[in-house]
């Protein structure tokens, strides 16, 4: 069952284009938009199941230097 | 592994753009084809649409063998994949989709039948324009639907496009009453029929990741349309016609299939672009195929003078043309730099979800909703033309609907997307 999250992340001063670069080549990356406000990057990422998020974030989206903090938010349901 | 490449390089209102200007390309090479094949090689309008249904599904089925060729078959990756990233081999329609094409083709054939018509009476630069009417109705059919009410810069932009796309036919305004009617009734109608159901059939999702894709769409469209295109004609075609169809099929056969293959690309390139926007600006972007029919016909009329009309001397019509090229352009750039972007994150009251799920999805402007789970109860996306709207929304609606505690709102500075 695939399961798609929101990654909202606070990214260091002066490192934004970088880990941008580093954030597209994630596997199950939907997008990704610089924001203003509390956020600076907000991606969206759609991978096979909660293992897969775990281990894509854990292992490779806290990997990249320049990210201070993410919070992930798991979709439970969705309109569009 | 759930199929999902990389979100490209470029922000998606450039791709956009980008799509229905290759589309729109595509459009005037194809149009400049047919009228050259009507005008120098067979006259005959019936026996040609016959010709290019029936051979453009040869086309189009190579094509899309080759796209099928795998070359990282573990990833999903294939050719097609490099021309629509959602291209995962080709698929069987779900019945809901089938329903769409089917009914997109019906309205395809509808107005491919009056196009045949028109292009055999008139030149590329006359024809295009007037496949572009299908603005208006589509700018009606959103006004209608609520949801994708278009914003005032959007109504402007759309008027100075089709102003412009009217004036550049100022001077070949030569239609009979017959020719008027066709365009008014089958062939916009059929068009705006055609655009509607291409949009619901890319905007359904084949998994949570993963929409239909252009190609497939195409593939399964084109059939249809073969298939109505060819029950309308035959009743129609006397002996002498079909004797026509036989003697031309292998003659025509290379210049027929390179016309349909162009048809293709400007068929998955305009899906691809209907996807991602309205299906008003869609055609608005895609009337610049209006200022390209100029210098087509003007090489046309190079190469085969007797085919196509002279271009015009007069200095006044080319004021006028170069007045509607200008206000074409600045529609399609108003239009690509009005847009804001915002995620709203919603704090909600417990057991209040479901409601305001419901409230939030009547609001114009709403891309998505998502119930989460985390500090934050929803996160909504949305899109509008601009702040003074994304205030509006939040004083006027979003914070009037019972349940909902605190909004935090998030501006798009800039956004990458995978389409």
């Amino acid at each position: 069952m695939p399961v798609s999250a929101y990654i909202l992340i606070n990214v260091q001063i002066g490192k934004s284009a970088e880990v941008l670069e580093k954030i597209r080549n994630v596997r199950g990356v939907q997008s990704a938009a610089f924001t203003t406000g509390e956020y600076d990057l907000i991606i969206r990422i759609t991978v096979d199941n909660l293992e897969e998020l775990y281990n894509v974030t854990t292992n490779e989206i806290h990997k990249i230097p320049g990210i201070l903090k993410t919070t992930t938010f798991v979709i439970e349901k969705e309109i569009r | 592994m759930v199929f999902s490449p990389q979100i490209g390089k470029f922000p998606k209102r450039y791709k956009f753009i980008i799509l229905s200007f290759l589309s729109s390309l595509f459009s005037a090479i194809y149009v400049t084809m047919d009228v050259y094949y009507l005008n120098v090689i067979l006259a005959d309008t019936i026996v040609y649409g016959v010709l290019s249904v029936t051979i453009g599904i040869i086309a189009t089925g190579v094509i899309v063998i080759l796209f099928s060729i795998p070359i990282k078959r573990e990833r999903g990756v294939y050719v097609g994949t490099f021309f629509d990233p959602h291209f995962h081999g080709i698929i069987i329609p779900s019945k809901k989709v089938a329903k769409y094409i089917i009914l997109s083709a019906l309205g395809g054939a509808m107005s491919t039948f009056a196009y045949f018509y028109l292009t055999f009476i008139t030149d590329p630069s006359t024809v295009l324009p007037l496949t572009r009417f299908v603005i208006l109705y589509l700018l009606i059919a959103e006004l209608w639907s609520e949801r994708d009410t278009p914003t005032i810069v959007e109504i402007q932009a759309i008027t100075m496009i089709t102003l412009g796309v009217f004036l550049v036919t100022a001077s070949d305004i030569n239609l009979d009453l017959l020719a008027v009617l066709l365009v008014f009734g089958p062939m916009n109608i059929g068009s705006a029929i055609f655009t509607y159901y291409q949009k619901r059939a890319k905007e359904t999702r084949i998994t949570a990741s993963r929409k239909y894709d252009s190609i497939t769409l195409r593939l399964w469209t084109q059939f249809f349309m073969m298939l109505f295109i060819i029950s309308l004609s035959l009743p129609l075609m006397t002996p002498h016609q079909y004797e026509l169809y036989f003697e031309y099929f292998i003659p025509s056969f290379a210049f027929v299939a390179l016309d349909m293959a162009i048809v293709f690309f400007a068929s998955i390139t305009y899906i691809r672009a209907l996807g991602i926007g309205k299906m008003s600006m869609v055609n608005a972007l895609t009337a610049v195929s209006v200022i390209l029919g100029i210098p087509f016909t003007y090489v046309g009329y190079l190469l085969a003078p007797h085919a196509f009309p002279p271009p015009t001397t007069s200095l006044f019509l080319w004021t006028i043309k170069i007045i509607a090229i200008v206000l074409v352009v600045i529609g399609i750039v108003s239009i690509s730099i009005s847009e804001i972007k915002s995620y709203l994150l919603l704090n909600v009251r417990p057991g209040c979800i479901p409601h305001v799920m419901d409230k939030l999805r009547h609001l114009k402007g709403v891309e998505t909703i998502s119930a989460v789970s985390g500090e934050y109860a929803i996160i909504v996306k949305i899109r509008l033309r601009s702040l003074a709207k994304v205030y509006n929304m939040m004083i006027r609606y979003i914070e009037n609907i019972d349940g909902i505690e605190d909004v935090i709102s998030v501006l798009i500075a800039k956004e990458w997307e995978r389409i």
